[in-house]
């Protein structure tokens, strides 16, 4: 195939428009397309570079929301005044992915369309139950990040869609953790990562709690129904049902880190640390 | 494609592929200091600044840096030679592979304001990679250019 062409709109009209040619791909960061393209694994006809587009980079918090552009990098997140008063653990956990370098040009849009079961942010956001705002030439539409990834880079996007806006819910009273298992250096994927979300209202009851999984199955995953698996009576015992489901609905695969089985229970040890980690916090 | 940024502060063009990286290209200028490592963005040996902020240029394509200022570690040890002194005075390399690479870092560290002794600098370091030193002359040798202020 002959190189791509490359373009670089500066606006969202002009970007959507582009992209809507076929075999047009989006590129952002390039950290992870980049590899892919000089190895042959993605071909492109066209190149459309985002990263003059000013609509990708906005990022507001407004009636307890958190609206992230699907341009903004983890650098910009790690330093946002907005993020780290509305939900400060995504601001830390942006600050920590990889190395300086994949966090100068690396974006959210991005990485959640890259859709790697081992990312930290798009569990995290999963766990926020974050939302997300797609756009084609002659579309939008909106849709909850739950379901949006399916597989080792397999998304809903469509054709010449791309991921303008990322909306995070940041309500008063929540408590999030997030657990990472590195075993190999800190710059790396984690092994198994857990992200556990806690609501209370100005009681201090819990009115929700969510619990997302990753790298330990095809792509990040909520366990299931978290709240009634606590129960209303020992503690100890309810987070413990919640570790077990998520252990019962992670399907890790054996690699240079381990086996099935070890990192099952490194799934387990991991949602234990998170949840009581969330639930602790007053 | 013809690419047009400033190269160490002075206007360059290049005809490259739309594929190729900023490595190939800033390495065809002759400018050999940004080294080929893992070639996947992880070990840090080929990075640069573009518009002050590190890179890494083995997976930075070229037509992306279009209009913008790339700095090579060449660049930088004009702009800061007590950055290259506090190298040398600390033995922050044995072979070399990698000092390019880790005084573009160095140089980014400063610009982000991070502080001599502290977590934030060693886990900002610690993205570029070494096989000789075990890293702790190169961790005084940013302190020390870091402290000069």
């Amino acid at each position: 195939m002959a190189e791509p062409r490359f373009v670089a709109p500066s606006s969202l009209e002009a970007a959507l428009d582009a992209c809507a040619a076929p075999g047009a791909v989006a590129l952002a960061g390039g950290t992870s397309l980049a590899v892919l393209l000089r190895s042959r694994l993605v071909e492109a006809s066209t190149l459309v570079y985002l990263d003059h587009v000013p609509e990708l980079k906005r990022l507001r918090a407004t009636d307890g929301l958190l609206r992230i552009g699907g341009g903004c990098t983890y650098r910009h997140l790690a330093r946002s005044g907005e993020v780290a008063v509305a939900t400060p653990e995504l601001a830390r956990v942006a600050g920590r992915v990889a190395n300086p370098r994949v966090r100068s040009v690396a974006t959210v849009g991005g990485a959640l369309a890259h859709a790697d079961p081992r990312q930290d942010l798009p569990l995290l956001l999963l766990a926020l139950g974050a939302s997300l705002r797609l756009a084609t030439a002659g579309s939008t539409r909106e849709l909850p990040l739950e379901g949006f990834a399916f597989g080792l880079m397999e998304t809903a996007l469509g054709e010449g869609e791309l991921v303008v806006e990322v909306v995070v819910p940041s309500p008063v009273g929540r408590h999030v953790a997030y657990e990472r298992f590195t075993p190999a250096s800190d710059e790396d994927f984690p092994t198994v990562a857990v992200a556990a979300v806690a609501d209370r209202d100005a009681d201090g009851s819990l009115v929700g709690l969510s619990v997302a999984v990753g790298a330990a199955a095809s792509a990040p995953f909520l366990v299931p129904d978290p709240v009634s698996l606590l129960g209303g009576g020992d503690p100890v015992a309810g987070i413990e049902a919640i570790a077990e489901a998520a252990a019962d609905a992670s399907a890790p695969v054996a690699d240079r880190h381990g086996p099935p089985a070890y990192k099952r229970q490194m799934v387990r040890v991991h949602v234990l640390r998170a949840v009581r980690r969330a639930l602790a916090q007053p | 494609m013809r690419v047009a940024f400033t190269c160490n502060g002075e206007p360059v063009e290049v005809e490259a592929a739309t594929d190729a990286s900023l490595l190939e290209v800033v390495r065809a200028l002759g400018l050999t200091g940004a080294k080929s490592g893992c070639e996947v963005g992880v070990c840090g040996l080929c990075t640069l600044l573009v518009d002050d902020l590190p890179v890494s240029s083995c997976v930075q394509l070229a037509p992306c840096v279009a209009g913008r200022e790339v700095w090579t570690a060449e660049g930088i040890a004009r702009r800061a030679p007590e950055l290259v002194d506090a190298f040398v005075e600390a033995e922050a390399m044995q072979c070399g592979i990698c000092t390019p690479g880790q005084v573009v870092t160095a140089f980014a560290a400063a610009a982000e304001g991070l502080m001599a002794g502290s977590q934030e600098l060693v886990g900002y370091l610690s993205g570029s990679l070494c096989r000789c030193t075990g890293y702790q002359t190169i961790l005084e040798a940013v302190e020390a250019y870091l402290a000069r202020g």
